[in-house]
């Protein structure tokens, strides 16, 4: 007895440095990763320590929000370990079968390799577009010597090359993936958020009530979305906040339709009527038995509606209608390459194949979710 | 068949003026005296009399109240008078007759590409399945459909045009069209045609693709699938008869939502070739704050939508036997 | 001997094991005899009529045995030989006639084709010989059927349908696997009397798979008795009825309610469940359930043993007497 508890305490005080918890509970896979991952953002940390101390102090949001981001990794990193290794610690007694619909759908999720690499690959997008200041090696705005720096091909001290004003373009491609990647987040959270309510209120009010908020919908759904951004840009003057407006308010109808379907149809279901013969009460039937099912289908749409917003901010941003130079955007960085294809070829290269992973990773994801909420119920009539 | 087509459009008409409503109040949100709009921006310290001012202002008819100036743009509308561009000091409805013609060549073939290499690849990926090939469709048509098209669009003008010479890099025509036979002209316009069409098609066929493989496997597990096979029929005319019919029935509806994805794609893909179509007329219309272009081609887009979608309900009725004209399941 | 089954063996390859749906099951069945195969949901006699035709779904398949036909070996023909098998050699019947039907196509088309597929008509011909045979199957208005849709038609007009296009390749088998089970009383006899008088019409042999023991008795000159994959009792209809052997079939019967008797006798049931097919009891798979088990019947499967020259039973209490 004593000694299992003096263990726990061993294993908990270990699990202080992520990672090292679960490599003595037997989780190597688990561990590793942890480790993996704090030893990088230290890594980080003291590689840029002196731009990482004046981050805090610096004039810029942006610098003192990659300092704190750093900050809040680490210290995210170090509960997460802890937190992960309690639970496991808890749960070694027990043999739990873990049946509920989202530890199964999970498990079949973590078997997908591609979607858990794209997941890999999107957190690692989003590190690094937070800590881009810290992890830009030239200052993105920065125009040096221009004859003796323009054009050069991508090499050690400029991966990417630079481009027409001699600005080291690696440096403005992390910088352009905060503004990419960060737009596309918040316009999706804005156009679910705005979109689930919308639905879940048609629906359950129904009646007028419903048909007028649907005609509403129909009307903002007949117009081609990136027709509306143009004409919303083109009114509006484009900075970020706006933009992340403009493509949240013209996604949202899109969802609105689609919950209240769901939940229609959730409502009709005989698993509803059973709910209710139990005599569940109204709310416990909405938000633990309607919205969970209602939810899934939601979480897939989710990330390709990430995805969407990326690409509709990048087209804007092309089209020289989104975010405006010099702030760098993966959009109007392959703008400016456009003239140049021939001879500058990494202008335009780069930042577009930077998109189009980003893009595939979230599309890749999103037929990972799919695939793990929808079993294959094949065998059920044969046997 | 006539009746429901009649009775649609009918019922279409207040999707439309809600529209042209929406189009007409959006515009009027603009910060600012809505008379910015009329008048050339970025004048540029140029000084206008205030008299000039407000015969322009009275011109189009901006001194009225709000509600008469809702009224004028639905009479307006009615009429096909979309207003004035003050950019190229034409009739709206001039420009938007030269462009749309352009956008629906570019659409209606990037339609049948999407259709034919899109179904093709979906049946065949759906009947060999878990093999290297299905696998290779699968992931591809997933990367394709992910890549932006105008990043898809640059890299193969670099790679096709620039690189290798094969297609020309914009432009509706070469430069000695006006010396070319009739045939020659076809030709000549459908290899200008060639990278454009491809690039917006190639996206959505990854996507029916996709889609019609999902579509056809659920089909082949149908019970009346191995009915069909325990009657003795050989495996192709089983899938090629039995399961294909009833797997392209939703297709229908995918092409009636394509029309939006196509008209946006198109924006992009235009102003890249520079092919004058109505895409490429929006997009230099917001730079240049052209608003009576904008709203018309806005307008026009969602009516556009609106009509497509009429037609693939109605193709859809008239293709699924279980389903009547009201759009209602006879079973 | 039309047909005859030696030790069949199908599986289902699942992620979580082989489900052996069929484990070894033997039986024959002669020209116009009607053979009834009888059991529970699961039993695996659907899996037997599928793996008749080799026409198993994947992740399933045939895994040992032998089946003849006419004298040939159905698990090695080729496929054309096989395509014949299947419509003018043998007919399926199956349950659910909604989903059996093409929901795209006219009846009148489905019928037509395999027609044209299996007795060479031509067009006119196919057509003149559709509106014929849904007239002979009690369609009223045949030709005017012959143009709806499936979803037009009610359940037993469906499942006289899909009988015409089984019987369509004048086959010398016809399987009807749970061919009344969707439908209303009252069209059960119905479709019982169209498969009776179509045997007699054309000396058609029929194999009757159902879990209604009761029904099966009205058609069947022989019953085989199925639980988890394996054959337990086959004798005559009869003899099984009034003194089956296996405690199985005893249970089976038992728990036939009987109607308008007006005692107050409980209904029985059989004690336990169905066992899941993946984790099958040891020996017996019966024996959780018998009354009569005891330890020999808990360690090895029995075989089965002939009682009389008709009767064959596969229990350790019962069956060698």
């Amino acid at each position: 007895m004593a000694n299992a508890r003096s263990d726990t305490r061993n294993i908990l005080r270990r699990a202080w440095l992520p990672g090292l918890g679960h490599w003595a509970l037997g989780h190597r896979g688990r561990g590793i990763r942890l480790l993996l991952f704090t030893v990088t953002i230290l890594a980080v940390l003291l590689w840029r320590w002196d731009l990482f101390v004046t981050g805090f102090l610096a004039p810029f949001w942006d610098r003192r929000l990659a300092s704190l981001s750093l900050v809040a990794l680490l210290a995210s990193a170090v509960a997460l370990s802890r937190w992960d290794v309690k639970r496991l610690l808890s749960e070694e007694g027990e043999a739990q079968i873990h049946r509920s619909p989202m530890r199964v759908a999970l498990r079949r999720f973590k078997e997908n390799r591609l979607a858990v690499w794209a997941v890999y690959i999107i957190v690692a997008l989003y590190l690094v577009a937070a800590l881009a200041p810290l992890l830009a090696p030239f200052d993105p705005a920065a125009i040096p010597d221009v004859q003796s720096n323009r054009y050069l091909a991508p090499s050690w001290t400029h991966p990417c090359g630079t481009d027409e004003f001699g600005r080291d373009l690696f440096s403005r491609a992390l910088y352009g993936a905060r503004v990419s990647l960060s737009i596309g987040l918040l316009a999706m959270i804005i156009a679910k958020t705005i979109g689930t309510t919308y639905g879940a209120t048609a629906a359950y009010f129904g009646g007028a009530v419903d048909n007028v908020l649907m005609r509403i919908v129909d009307i903002w759904i007949a117009f081609p979305t990136f027709y509306l951004m143009l004409m919303l840009v083109g009114i509006f003057e484009a900075n970020i906040t706006v933009l992340v407006l403009i493509l949240g308010l013209t996604s949202w109808p899109g969802t609105a339709r689609f919950i209240r379907g769901e939940i229609l149809s959730l409502k009709e279901q005989e698993f509803t009527e059973a709910a209710r013969a139990i005599g569940l009460p109204a709310h416990l039937i909405i938000f633990r038995h309607l919205i969970p099912s209602a939810l899934s289908p939601v979480l897939v749409t989710a990330a390709l509606s990430v995805a969407g917003m990326i690409g509709a901010e990048a087209g804007l941003s092309f089209l020289g209608l989104g975010i405006r130079p010099p702030t760098p955007s993966w959009g109007n960085m392959v703008a400016a390459g456009q003239d140049n294809l021939l001879h500058a070829w990494w202008i335009a290269f780069f930042p577009g194949s930077l998109l189009a992973i980003t893009l595939i990773s979230f599309s890749l994801l999103a037929d990972g979710l799919r695939d793990a909420f929808d079993p294959k119920a094949l065998m059920q009539k044969f046997v | 068949m006539l009746k429901y087509i009649v009775k649609r459009l009918l019922l279409s008409i207040p999707l439309l003026i809600g529209i042209a409503t929406a189009t007409f109040f959006i515009v009027r949100l603009a910060p600012g005296d809505p008379m910015d709009m009329y008048l050339e921006p970025r004048a540029g310290g140029r000084q206008i009399d205030p008299e000039v001012i407000e015969l322009i202002r009275q011109k189009y008819g901006l001194d009225q109240p709000l509600h008469i100036q809702y009224v004028r743009w639905l009479e307006n509308l009615a009429r096909g008078d979309l207003g004035v561009s003050f950019r190229h000091r034409r009739p709206v409805r001039d420009l938007l007759a030269e462009a749309i013609p352009y956008t629906l060549q570019l659409t209606v073939l990037a339609l049948l590409l999407d259709a034919l290499i899109g179904i093709a690849l979906g049946i065949f990926s759906a009947v060999k399945k878990d093999t290297a090939l299905d696998k290779t469709v699968t992931v591809g048509s997933l990367i394709v459909y992910a890549i932006p098209g105008f990043w898809l669009a640059l890299m193969l003008v670099m790679v096709f045009s620039v690189n290798l010479g094969w297609f020309p890099t914009s432009q509706t025509r070469s430069m000695d069209y006006e010396f070319f036979s009739l045939g020659g002209k076809v030709l000549d316009r459908l290899w200008h045609l060639a990278l454009p069409v491809f690039v917006l098609g190639v996206a959505g066929a990854a996507g029916t693709a996709r889609y019609m493989r999902s579509r056809l496997l659920d089909v082949l597990n149908e019970e009346y699938v191995m009915a069909a096979r325990a009657r003795g029929f050989r495996e192709r005319t089983v899938v090629f008869r039995h399961a294909l019919r009833n797997a392209l029935i939703p297709i229908v509806t995918i092409y009636g939502m394509a029309l939006p994805f196509l008209l946006g794609g198109a924006t992009v893909i235009e102003t890249i070739f520079a092919w004058p179509g109505m895409g490429r007329l929006t997009v230099q219309a917001v730079s240049g704050r052209d608003y009576p272009i904008i709203m018309a081609t806005t307008t026009i887009a969602a009516f556009l939508t609106v009509l497509g979608n009429l037609i693939a309900d109605v193709t859809y009725a008239a293709v699924d036997p279980r389903v009547s004209y009201d759009g209602k399941r006879k079973v | 001997m039309l047909l005859s089954v030696r030790d069949l063996r199908s599986s289902f390859f699942l992620d979580e094991g082989e489900l052996q749906a069929v484990d070894g099951v033997s039986f024959e069945l002669d020209k116009g005899e009607t053979v009834g195969l009888v059991g529970e949901s699961g039993c695996g006699k659907t899996i037997v009529a599928l793996s008749i035709l080799d026409l198993i779904p994947p992740p399933g398949r045939v895994v040992a045995g032998e089946i003849q036909f006419e004298g040939q070996d159905v698990l090695r023909m080729p496929p054309p030989e096989l395509r014949r098998l299947r419509g003018a050699g043998i007919g399926l019947v199956f349950q659910e006639p909604a989903a059996a039907l093409n929901p795209v196509y006219t009846i009148g088309r489905q019928l037509s084709e395999v027609l044209r597929l299996h007795r060479g008509l031509d067009r006119q011909q196919a057509r003149r010989e559709t509106v014929r045979l849904l007239g002979e199957m009690g369609i009223p208005e045949p030709e005017k059927r012959a143009s709806s849709h499936p979803f037009e038609l009610s359940g037993g007009m469906k499942q006289r349908a899909l009988i015409a296009i089984a019987v369509a390749g004048r086959p010398k088998l016809l399987i009807a696997d749970e061919p009344t089970t969707a439908l209303d009383l009252t069209v059960q006899a119905e479709i019982l009397e169209l498969l009776a008088h179509l045997q007699e019409q054309h000396q058609m042999a029929i194999l009757m798979i159902s879990h209604d023991l009761d029904m099966v008795a009205e058609m069947a000159d022989r019953v085989l008795v199925m639980y988890t994959g394996r054959i337990v009792e086959e004798a005559p209809t009869a003899d099984l009825m009034t003194a089956p052997k296996h405690p199985y079939t005893e249970g089976l019967l038992a728990a036939i309610p009987q109607l308008g008797t007006g005692t107050e006798a409980p209904l029985v049931g059989i004690p336990g469940a169905v066992p899941n097919l993946l984790d099958l009891p040891g020996g017996c798979s019966f024996h959780p359930r018998c009354r009569l088990a005891d330890a020999e019947c808990e360690r090895e499967i029995p075989g089965m043993s002939s009682v009389g020259s008709r009767w064959r039973c596969a229990c350790f209490k019962t069956g060698a007497a």
